[in-house]
């Protein structure tokens, strides 16, 4: 089982990333950062920072003594599959955390001070949050410096973690929600699927295009991009050229939707359901659904949940596509292949994983019966109970304007709720956990007594104050200790992922896109993404997700 | 033969002093390899240097070494794929190299036509161009290496551009860019 040992790479970039997360770990911990992390308002993260900064740190440094150990001696599987992957985990690690702890608060201050300058927030305009900023980040370390050599086993395991990320969400859904997503996803995916694998045949047909190319592109147009066209250019004989032009078409316009859809969405004020829909069925890639999601809206997971539902209806339906298109091919060219080959090797089994949690989580395997009944609170620093940014702007916006009638400690409460985006203790008290849970419950029931006060029509506040109050209150209520964590793990699950595949994009895989599949594809793709708005703004209604 | 005989009046026409004093009649065949390596993938543009090392092997007996390169580039073609499982993926990987060894294979068979009498051996290698190319000239101890050259528009295929940047560095012998 043994390889020959072809070199590992030097122990050095693992013991200097093991080494900076073991300091930024230590400054943290000794209050040395905090005004620093306070400036980027991220040090509500400050105890998350020091176990997975130490954690990291600890896992580093015992691989880095066992690979030095191992130095010069035949690699095996445990090398290649485990101690050789820990550094580049490492890495991607230490990205995202640097993207979401530093890179985002600066970009986001960055971008207010530009105000002046271009008349509007840029990172809003291009939603440059950790999602969208870790796989830009992914992507430029590719095409510069390339990936570092200690790194490349590592990287890829993200396409497993993002499996991972997936799986972990399904923990998240209630079988009705499942229900109601999942009949709309049904239509909306096999109408747009199907239409757009036909359509691009059509225009084949018109264009007089070989039919080896015209199937591998339907199937990257209709389904699932790059991982449809891997799966299918075998199946129908597509040639080099072929395959080449239609991935370098697919990823390019794959891109271009991830940056477009979620700034789109916005303008034309789509709600969660809405934008989960059309990503869903219009962007290309399932992994980029994902990352445009998460880009509408990163704190809440509702966008992510829809969007997500859409997108592993769609993924089902690739092996029915290659079935299509091997009936459809083999039957012109006499190929014959197994019902294994085309359909159970492309099923994709991590579906199987999502589905596992789902029913664990409905029968109530991490959420015992009351706790989404409001009987426990959350007020823990937790990015999870914050507003979303656009509810911030609306509360900013009304404490400029003035709300008449609020009495001392509705306005403290609402005052803080600006401040700390959530409801929450003082930072100072967040070791006393008494005074710290004393003074959140005392700010909401400020602010439930402002909504009670609403409803009762003794003070008058926007229907859009009220949603975001609303919003801020539902937000503390615990959920079970269990699907926090997992939620927790999904995000960055989703985070590491996006980085690592953002690091698979090269320009010399983009330079492909050309010829017949470009004109094909940009036809076939900017309809199916027109249709979808469409469908999506007239008849998608919003689902409420808990 | 021809083509050299042109050159070489060209040169002296240039400058009469090259070469041993200008004193050498102007149509000799004045360039001795004994071995070129020659680098095709029976492009447009690489088939004036097909054209150009069959002349020279022709004027100077040389060994001819045709080398096509399977370019690396292919293996970030998967591009963002995630879904698929390794097996998948290796399928993919499998076909492509089976592609394009079609390809060559249909490039060889053009080329033992075309260099039919001439002594030339083939060899197939993966890697990075610039490197693989090197490395084979190296190895071959190639007194010359003929390429194809900078064509405005590509050849369907694989879009990769060479860049004589990353070439030269590591050149062992001279190149010869065929017009």
């Amino acid at each position: 089982m043994a390889n020959s040992d072809v070199g590992r790479p030097s122990n050095i970039p693992l013991m200097t990333i093991s080494g900076l997360l073991l300091l930024y770990g230590v400054f943290v911990m000794t209050g040395l950062f905090t005004p620093l992390l306070k400036s980027l308002h991220v040090h509500k993260q400050i105890d998350l920072m020091e176990v997975l900064c130490f954690t990291a740190a600890g896992l580093g440094f015992a691989t880095a003594l066992l690979r030095q150990a191992r130095m010069n001696k035949p690699m095996t599987k445990r090398d290649i599959y485990v101690l050789e992957t820990i550094p580049g985990i490492l890495f991607i690690m230490l990205l995202a955390m640097g993207i979401r702890w530093f890179l985002e608060p600066v970009v986001g201050i960055v971008s207010v001070q530009l105000v002046p300058l271009l008349g509007f927030k840029i990172h809003k305009v291009l939603n440059l949050n950790y999602v969208v900023l870790g796989i830009i980040i992914g992507i430029i370390i590719t095409n510069t410096w390339g990936i570092p050599k200690f790194a490349a086993s590592g990287v890829k395991t993200a396409r497993f973690v993002l499996k991972m990320g997936v799986i972990l969400l399904g923990a998240r859904y209630s079988f009705a929600e499942l229900a109601k997503l999942g009949m709309v996803s049904v239509w909306m995916i096999g109408f747009f699927v199907l239409g757009t694998v036909f359509f691009v045949l059509f225009l084949g047909n018109i264009f007089r295009q070989p039919k080896s190319m015209t199937g591998v592109l339907s199937a990257g147009m209709g389904v699932c991009g790059v991982s449809a066209t891997v799966a299918c250019a075998p199946v129908v004989r597509a040639r080099c050229s072929e395959m080449a032009y239609t991935i370098g078409t697919i990823l390019g316009f794959g891109i271009l939707c991830m940056f477009a859809f979620p700034t789109i969405g916005k303008i034309v004020g789509m709600n969660p359901t809405q934008f989960g829909a059309w990503a869903g069925t219009g962007i290309l890639n399932s992994a980029q659904v994902a990352a445009a999601c998460l880009a509408f809206n990163a704190v809440d997971i509702k966008t992510l949940k829809v969007g997500e539902i859409f997108n592993i209806t769609r993924v089902l339906f690739l092996p029915v596509i290659v079935l299509v298109l091997a009936s459809w091919y083999g039957r012109r060219n006499g190929a014959k292949l197994s019902f294994k080959e085309v359909v159970v090797d492309k099923f994709p089994i991590f579906i199987l994983g999502f589905l596992l949690l789902f029913a664990m989580s409905s029968v109530g395997l991490f959420s015992p019966p009351g706790h989404y009944k409001g009987k426990y609170l959350d007020f823990s620093y937790n990015q999870r109970t914050e507003v979303t940014p656009e509810e911030l702007t609306v509360l900013e916006n009304a404490q400029q304007t003035g709300i008449p009638g609020l009495d001392a400690s509705e306005e403290a409460a609402f005052a803080d709720l600006i401040r700390q985006h959530q409801i929450a203790g003082d930072f100072n008290d967040r070791d006393n956990k008494e005074a710290f849970d004393a003074t959140a419950r005392k700010r909401m029931a400020g602010l439930e007594s402002i909504l009670a006060r609403a409803k009762g029509r003794e003070i008058v506040i926007s229907g859009e104050v009220k949603s975001a109050l609303t919003h801020a209150v539902k937000q503390v209520h615990k959920k079970s200790k269990t699907i926090v964590t997992l939620t927790d793990a999904m995000i960055w699950f989703f985070a590491y992922g996006l980085i690592g595949l953002g690091m698979q994009i090269t320009r010399k895989s983009l330079a492909q896109a050309g010829g017949w599949p470009l004109v094909m594809g940009a036809i076939s793709g900017v309809t199916k993404a027109a249709l979808s708005f469409i469908v999506v703004m007239y008849f998608v209604r919003d689902v409420v997700l808990k | 033969m021809a083509c050299i005989a042109r050159q070489n009046a060209r040169l002296d026409r240039e400058n009469p002093a090259r070469g041993s004093g200008g004193s050498a009649p102007p149509n000799a065949v004045r360039i001795m390899f004994k071995r070129i390596l020659l680098a095709t993938h029976g492009t447009p543009g690489a088939r004036r240097a097909e054209a150009l090392a069959a002349d020279w092997a022709h004027a100077s007996g040389a060994a001819l070494v045709v080398l096509s390169i399977f370019n690396e580039d292919w293996k970030h073609m998967t591009g963002d794929d995630w879904l698929n499982t390794s097996a998948t993926r290796n399928i993919f990987g499998d076909y492509v190299m089976a592609q394009v060894n079609a390809e060559m294979d249909r490039l060889t068979g053009r080329l033992r036509t075309d260099f039919a009498g001439l002594n030339v051996r083939y060899l197939r290698a993966s890697g990075s161009i610039a490197r693989v190319l090197a490395e084979t000239a190296a190895h071959e101890r190639a007194d010359v290496i003929i390429m194809g050259a900078y064509q405005k528009k590509q050849a369907p295929g694989f879009r990769a551009r060479f860049e004589n940047k990353h070439l030269h560095p590591l050149l062992p012998c001279p190149v010869v860019v065929a017009p």
